[in-house]
């Protein structure tokens, strides 16, 4: 039996010892299955304390989808940092008519919230915890972070924009509702397909906008993994096999249609994506995963659970990450992490 | 019949009673006096009534609770009263068409909630066919904020759960006597008195027992507001079986998550506890 999982799983299932290590089938077949493909940041992603936990299979970053057209059409240049952003949105909402939203990062849900302030933390060099997995969030980089968003939220993206689901921001942008987006590089891949897209010349992508000028983009880069359950019975080394087959050149190189795959190879593919420079654009600049730490998945739980009441215009952006930091310490101690 | 008759041919559905409710229901309480992760499931570590005593201090869980006793005195009442109302409008109908409207207006009732609430949802959001006529009529975006969305859940609730009366009292109208009504007729007596004395009265026990299983049901109401908010603390919408769910299955206290369960039991018992007795008594009576 194999599994995909995504890295905050790695975290969650890795560390409580549910994922089998198989560092001795991927020496083993290394060469055979050219392993050496996959770029090492992907084993990294799902290796704990040495020990390998699963195979890379896809990828996934962030990037910037916009249209040209507009763009062009009131001089503004694609934005670098979020203060361009909001620049941007402000000039598309009061001088174009065709759209309903200029703008959006996700933030229709709790998990949503949590993961853009992953990705905006990122921009302004803060980090989820302390090396002793105190929490770090709360410091001034993830006010800053958290400010910005609800700057973003508040002047680019405007109430509508705040409901606006993944699939929604996809099809907004291919149905002409909204100007711009930072999303999901795997939502890029039917912008320029015409049975999808009614903008297929003008919808654009660039790296995600970063915190400040010349900083990280405020973007995350993932990575999903087939993993084998450590209660397995059956044949482990055939399990292994059977992933690899699945893995290989041929069905990667098929895959670069739908996604980022994991071999290095299938780039060569003449299918790659318009959006692949962008998105790997971003990796380059700095986009990451979460932390692998058994307390991640706290800190993500305790952030989902007070990040989205800063609309509610009751807290400061300190004193919900505060709350938050605090709601984190007590399941960590709990848990014995602290 | 003897009650050692009795005891006999209700072994069976009692011995699975016990299996699947109060055998978990211990697990339950057992649990609820535990800290317990899913790291530790199997080493478990005794904590007495601190889960408790942790829930009943989390302003979280009494701003849940708020929002489940909202649900119950709102939309059961009124899942009753038009459930009532439509089966009385139903029976009313004596042509080939009753059958078509009832399957119709079971629909909700049928489609799966999960299914059923995203295509309720998806109707508000950007591109649907309601946010679509708000945005005509008004001239601005329909958006969902914390009192929309609320409303939105309860609107759902009586949308989607309002069938199920209305089948039961549909199905007791079947069983009137037309003699009484006729009698009252010839008496005199107005439609509305025949509906008073006569047709409420004889629905009495359908009412209290779809009472209580509406109040339980809206109690536990899951689904439907997991999907409304994808748990999104912003809309404030939380009611109790999402508090558990949240603490249970994200905070991974599964003590606790249990120790609120429990508490929900409780506090669904205490709800229920004058439609028991009013049940109870009209047993007595009628013995």
């Amino acid at each position: 039996m194999k599994s995909l999982r995504t890295t905050p799983q790695v975290s969650e299932w890795g560390f409580p010892g549910w994922l089998m290590p198989i560092n001795d089938l991927v020496e083993k077949y290394w060469d055979e299955y050219d392993l050496g493909d996959i770029p090492q940041t992907a084993w990294d992603a799902v290796t704990i304390n040495g020990e390998i936990l699963g195979v890379p299979v896809v990828g996934n970053s962030f990037l910037m989808i916009y249209r040209a057209d507009l763009f062009e059409k009131h001089g503004i240049k694609v934005p670098e940092t979020y203060e361009e952003v909001i620049a941007a949105a402000k000039k598309l909402k009061a001088g174009e008519s065709s759209i309903d939203v200029p703008f959006t990062i996700n933030l229709h849900a709790a998990w949503a919230w949590e993961m853009e302030f992953f990705q905006m933390l990122g921009a302004f060099d803060g980090k989820f915890l302390n090396d002793d997995y105190t929490p770090a969030f709360n410091g001034p980089e993830g006010v800053k972070a958290l400010e910005m968003m609800v700057k973003v939220a508040k002047e680019a993206m405007g109430p509508e924009g705040l409901s606006y689901s993944i699939d929604d921001t996809e099809i907004g942008l291919q149905t002409g509702r909204l100007a711009f987006a930072n999303t999901w590089a795997s939502r890029a891949v039917k912008m320029n397909d015409p049975e999808y897209s009614d903008f297929v010349d003008e919808l654009k992508f660039a790296p995600a906008p970063a915190g400040y000028p010349g900083g990280k983009v405020a973007a995350s880069a993932w990575n999903d993994f087939y993993c084998i359950p450590k209660n397995i019975d059956g044949d482990r080394e055939l399990i292994f096999q059977v992933m690899m087959e699945a893995l290989d050149l041929e069905s990667q190189t098929k895959a670069v249609e739908y996604g980022i795959p994991t071999r290095m190879k299938s780039m060569e593919s003449d299918m790659v994506g318009a959006y692949m420079p962008a998105a790997m654009e971003g990796i380059a600049r700095g986009a990451g995963a979460y932390p692998l730490t058994p307390a991640t998945p706290l800190v993500r739980t305790a952030l989902q659970e007070y990040l989205p009441t800063i609309m509610n215009g009751t807290m400061s952006a300190q004193e919900v990450l505060d709350k938050a930091a605090a709601s984190y310490t007590a399941e960590a101690k709990a848990n014995g992490y602290l | 019949m003897k009650r050692k008759l009795f005891f006999k041919f209700s072994a069976p559905s009692n011995l699975t009673m016990i299996t699947l409710m109060l055998i978990p229901l211990g697990v339950a309480v057992f649990l609820s006096l535990h800290f317990v992760t899913f790291v530790n499931i199997n080493t478990p570590k005794f904590v007495g009534l601190s889960n408790y005593a942790a829930i009943l201090t989390d302003p979280q869980f009494w701003q849940a609770f708020r929002f489940s006793m909202v649900i119950l005195i709102i939309a059961v009442p009124i899942q009753i009263v038009l459930g009532f109302c439509m089966a009385l409008l139903l029976d009313q109908i004596r042509s080939i068409f009753r059958g078509v409207i009832l399957a119709l207006i079971l629909l909700p009732f049928v489609v799966v909630p999960v299914v059923g609430t995203l295509m309720f949802k998806q109707l508000f959001e950007v591109g649907g066919l309601v946010a679509y006529w708000y945005r005509a009529v008004f001239n601005q975006p329909f958006l969902f904020t914390p009192t929309s969305v609320r409303v939105l859940i309860i609107i759902h609730l009586i949308w989607y759960v309002t069938p199920y009366p209305l089948v039961v009292f549909f199905a007791g109208l079947q069983g009137l006597p037309e003699s009484q009504l006729e009698a009252a007729e010839v008496d005199g007596a107005s439609r509305w008195q025949q509906l008073v004395h006569i047709v409420i009265p004889f629905l009495r026990p359908l009412l209290l027992m779809t009472s209580m299983i509406l109040i339980m049901d809206m109690y536990r109401m899951f689904d439907s507001i997991m999907v409304m908010t994808e748990q999104n603390p912003m809309y404030q919408a939380e009611n109790l079986m999402m508090y558990s769910y949240r603490v249970g299955m994200m905070v991974q206290r599964l003590g606790r998550a249990n120790a609120t369960a429990i508490l929900t039991v409780l506090g669904v018992m205490v709800v229920l506890i004058p439609f028991l007795r009013i049940t109870y008594k009209n047993q007595m009576r009628n013995e």
